[in-house]
């Protein structure tokens, strides 16, 4: 059964379509990733899911209640951790899960054994009794998403949770993030913008452009989807003749998608190992300079890109 | 209203937590309504010799002054806490718990309200050793902490509702700045009525800093003047309630 199904949510701010129709929904138990780069619309779907923003258009339920007509039952039902860390820095850490426990109605008792037992999970119990600013960012992160668990929610809300972390931190919060999932059984719902932590936690994703979902689905089987390999070329490549590189692999058998960047070419064709030596020499006989070629699985930059016919990197900008 | 008390006082702890773990506040709050009393008691002091002049000496007329403007300076600011939670997300953060949304404001204003009480029973205290003692005694003296924190949870929660309408700093600190020293010149705090120009006696009574004044002038030099005391206290619990109610409609404008 879906915990959070949601019927063509639109949100329109002065006259721009944020989200133009999204529908979509998440399973019990699983993580489920909203990627797409800035501006696609993550930030505004999450906040109309938690009840912070109403849609312009649509619904959703989570965890069974109606957003815009249950959202207290909704918000009990619900962990919510927003990308910028909001906690009370000249709080001690036990402070702010205690405060937030009592908020989702834990009585004081529950709500002190609740922020021991997400200290001792988040392996935060030396730091427990500091203020938050003597933390790492790595460990406000921690604090922040155990602040989103006091009250045991059903779905937990994670809004770009490793932005600005350094790599360290990063992978560690990736692993509390799974070991949430799987030890706690809570189902996770995350947005963000590196592919790389989309395919390493979510069992499912949708991915978001322009306030639209263009395609949703495991990772594993999206990147089947765009239906062969991707052939990378290092290329020396004036600009101008970009356009004309990219018509003359376009128009080989098998290609499906080209893409000129300044000093690559990224091809996504069918058999992708068979295609080099006809790729190379459509390369060379336009005048460019292969100086190497690999071919790999599509990546779910190459799902965005197969979709969109841009880069993450160029949609980010 | 399950949860609304409850709320209420959780939003309230974390304030007066937050609070209290600045030395630097807490100091400056104690001593600076000692220093007004002090400095302008001296400033003034001859004005008490002009004819017409309600009390034998200056600080004990402006002493409800100093009271009424420590409530006002004391609380008319306190809505630029609530940017910082607004600029860090935090209330986000507390808009998406079940928490009541009027106990997110009532937890704060109430903060207010009280430091400013506590902060005018200690005004009370030096205004009596420097020779201005309340009439009504130790009641009087509770009396005149419920108004001044009365007038300060209402303009806490006009503040609050600015601060959410204009979420930054500098606008509402120059908002809070042009408001407060008129309102301030246009009361009895510093001068009686009848030493002011006659338009501004017109004024002077639909001033809700007035209207604090004068309970508290009421108690600390009068006695217990119950019309007055009444009708000044209504006036200031409806101003309170309101102010309330626009910060409780400023709140959900976010969540649109």
């Amino acid at each position: 059964m879906p915990v959070l199904e949601a019927y063509n949510l639109v949100k329109v701010y002065n006259g721009v379509r944020a989200l133009d129709g999204l529908t979509f929904e998440v399973r019990e138990g699983e993580v489920f990733g909203f990627l797409g780069p800035n501006g696609a619309g993550k930030s505004t779907a999450i906040r109309i899911l938690t009840t912070l923003t109403r849609p312009t258009a649509g619904t959703a339920r989570v965890a069974g209640w109606d957003i815009l007509r249950r959202p207290r039952q909704v918000r009990q039902s619900i962990g919510y951790v927003p990308q910028e860390v909001s906690l009370d820095h000249y709080s001690t850490g036990r402070e702010n899960l205690v405060l937030f426990g009592r908020l989702y109605r834990l009585s004081g008792r529950e709500a002190r054994r609740r922020a021991a037992e997400l200290l001792a999970l988040m392996e935060l119990e030396e730091a427990a009794d500091r203020l938050v600013v003597t933390y790492s960012g790595g460990m406000k992160k921690r604090l922040d998403i155990a602040t989103g668990l006091v009250h045991r929610p059903r779905l937990l809300f994670l809004d770009e949770p490793t932005t600005g972390l350094d790599p360290y931190s990063r992978v560690r919060v990736w692993d509390y993030i799974r070991r949430l999932n799987r030890e706690e059984g809570i189902t996770i719902f995350l947005t963000t913008h590196y592919l790389e932590e989309a395919d390493r936690l979510a069992h499912r994703v949708a991915i978001l452009d322009r306030g639209r979902i263009v395609a949703e689905g495991a990772p594993d089987a999206l990147k089947d989807a765009v239906g062969g390999d991707v052939v990378q070329m290092e290329i020396d490549a004036e600009p101008a003749a970009a356009a004309g590189l990219e018509a003359a692999l376009a128009a080989l058998r098998g290609v499906r998608r080209v893409h000129v960047g300044e000093r690559h070419v990224r091809v996504v064709t069918v058999r992708g190992p068979e295609a080099v030596p006809a790729l190379f020499r459509r390369a060379e006989g336009a005048g460019f300079t292969v100086r190497a070629v690999t071919v790999a699985r599509p990546s779910l930059d190459d799902v965005f890109f197969y979709h969109t016919g841009r880069t993450m990197a160029e949609a980010q900008r | 209203m399950r949860g609304l008390f409850s709320d209420t006082v959780q939003i309230w702890l974390r304030a007066s937590r937050l609070a209290l773990r600045q030395p630097v506040w807490v100091l400056s709050n104690l001593l600076e309504p000692v220093v007004w009393l002090f400095l302008f008691g001296q400033m003034y002091g001859s004005l008490a010799r002009l004819p017409g002049f309600p009390t034998a000496s200056y600080l004990e007329y402006f002493a409800p002054g100093v009271v009424t403007m420590t409530a006002l300076f004391g609380s008319a600011w306190s809505g630029l806490g609530l940017i910082t939670d607004i600029q860090r997300g935090t209330l986000d953060r507390l808009l998406a718990t079940p928490a009541h949304r009027l106990a997110l404001i009532l937890g704060r204003v109430l903060h207010t309200g009280l430091t400013v009480a506590v902060q005018c029973l200690i005004i009370l205290l030096v205004a009596g050793l420097m020779g201005a003692p309340t009439a009504t005694g130790a009641p009087g003296a509770l009396g005149v902490a419920f108004v001044a924190g009365l007038f300060g949870t209402g303009l806490s929660a006009l503040s609050h509702a600015l601060a959410v309408l204009v979420p930054r700093e500098d606008p509402l600190a120059a908002l809070v700045n042009f408001l407060s020293l008129p309102v301030i010149f246009v009361s009895t705090a510093m001068v009686p009525a009848n030493f002011l120009p006659p338009w501004m006696q017109a004024v002077v009574r639909y001033n809700p800093v007035d209207w604090a004044v004068e309970a508290v002038r009421t108690l600390m030099l009068d006695g217990w003047v119950w019309n007055v005391l009444a009708r000044d206290v209504l006036l200031l619990a409806l101003l309170t309630a309101l102010f309330n109610l626009a910060a409780v409609c400023a709140f959900n404008t976010r969540t649109r």
